[in-house]
């Protein structure tokens, strides 16, 4: 019994650190780069241009403070939600470009994704898988407090 | 007031990257990005050979002049035609769909790739530039 927890723990020391690192090293090469974010963001075409410039000032550094807000105590909470958040509007982003036909740049590692022809099966099981991954620790932490 | 905490420092960044990174993106939309053409600019460009990046559809409909059908759906294909067409030696101007499209700049860094060569532009403001010009 003892064992099968201390499996618990692990993987959900693992799960922390990757979602931590997943938006530590989105939101630092966004911030980065901000320019090549507003032309991502764009592509979507869902917000006018000033708006997406200030997305593009504002979106990295959440994720950023989000990534390293999970790995602490205090901020576990909310940097939870935001990340929740965050996936939660990605999928919808993707879905519905998928939908308009858009040929969208991700946009999810700055310039590093500069790339056309949009695998929307593929970033949209990427950012579920991560949601789905968030969804664990939200529900360990909900059991957590219960007892 | 955790989520507040996170956005507020977020704004504190905001406002860093605002006004100390080297290159934040313009307030302008129309501001030409490193890579990019106004369409005065490429049409006093002598040789010049334009490409459309855009789906078949939109290329049989209409496209610019003399325009050579180049997207990385019939990558293969489009490419061999290119080639064909290609003089070797005109600047290559890519044009999509409008601003926010995405098509000029991948068929771009792909020519670029493909050819070894930096003259490859893609043209701000795509086919609905180009639609107001004609008008």
């Amino acid at each position: 019994m003892a064992g099968s927890s201390q499996i618990g723990l692990w993987i959900h020391r693992v799960i922390r650190i990757v979602l931590a690192g997943f938006f530590i090293v989105a939101g630092g090469l966004k911030i980065w780069d901000p320019q090549s974010l507003t032309a991502a963001i764009e592509t979507y075409q869902v917000l006018p241009y000033s708006l997406a410039v200030l997305l593009s000032l504002y979106m990295p550094w959440l994720e950023v403070l989000a990534g390293i807000g999970i790995l602490t105590k205090k901020l576990y909470v909310g940097s939870l939600l935001i990340i929740g958040g965050l996936l939660l509007l990605f999928i919808i982003a993707l879905v519905q470009g998928w939908i308009r036909g858009l040929d969208v740049t991700c946009g999810c590692f700055g310039n590093a994704d500069q790339t056309n022809n949009t695998n929307y099966p593929l970033l949209i099981g990427r950012d579920l898988l991560l949601l789905g991954a968030a969804g664990l620790l939200w529900i360990r932490h909900s059991l957590k407090d219960r007892h | 007031m955790q989520v507040l905490i996170i956005g507020l420092l977020s704004l504190v960044g905001m406002g860093g990257t605002w006004l100390f990174h080297p290159e934040p993106p313009p307030w302008n939309p129309m501001t030409v990005a490193e890579g990019e053409i106004l369409l005065e600019d490429a049409l006093a460009i002598e040789p010049s050979t334009w490409i459309d990046a855009r789906g078949q559809m939109a290329y049989e409909e209409d496209h610019i002049p003399d325009a050579l059908l180049l997207n990385e759906d019939h990558w293969a294909e489009n490419f061999e035609q290119f080639i064909i067409n290609w003089d070797g030696e005109s600047t290559i101007i890519v044009y999509c769909d409008s601003r926010t499209c995405a098509a000029s700049k991948g068929v771009a860094e792909r020519l670029k790739a493909s050819l070894g060569i930096e003259d490859v532009w893609v043209l701000k403001g795509g086919w609905e530039t180009w639609l107001d010009h004609r008008k």
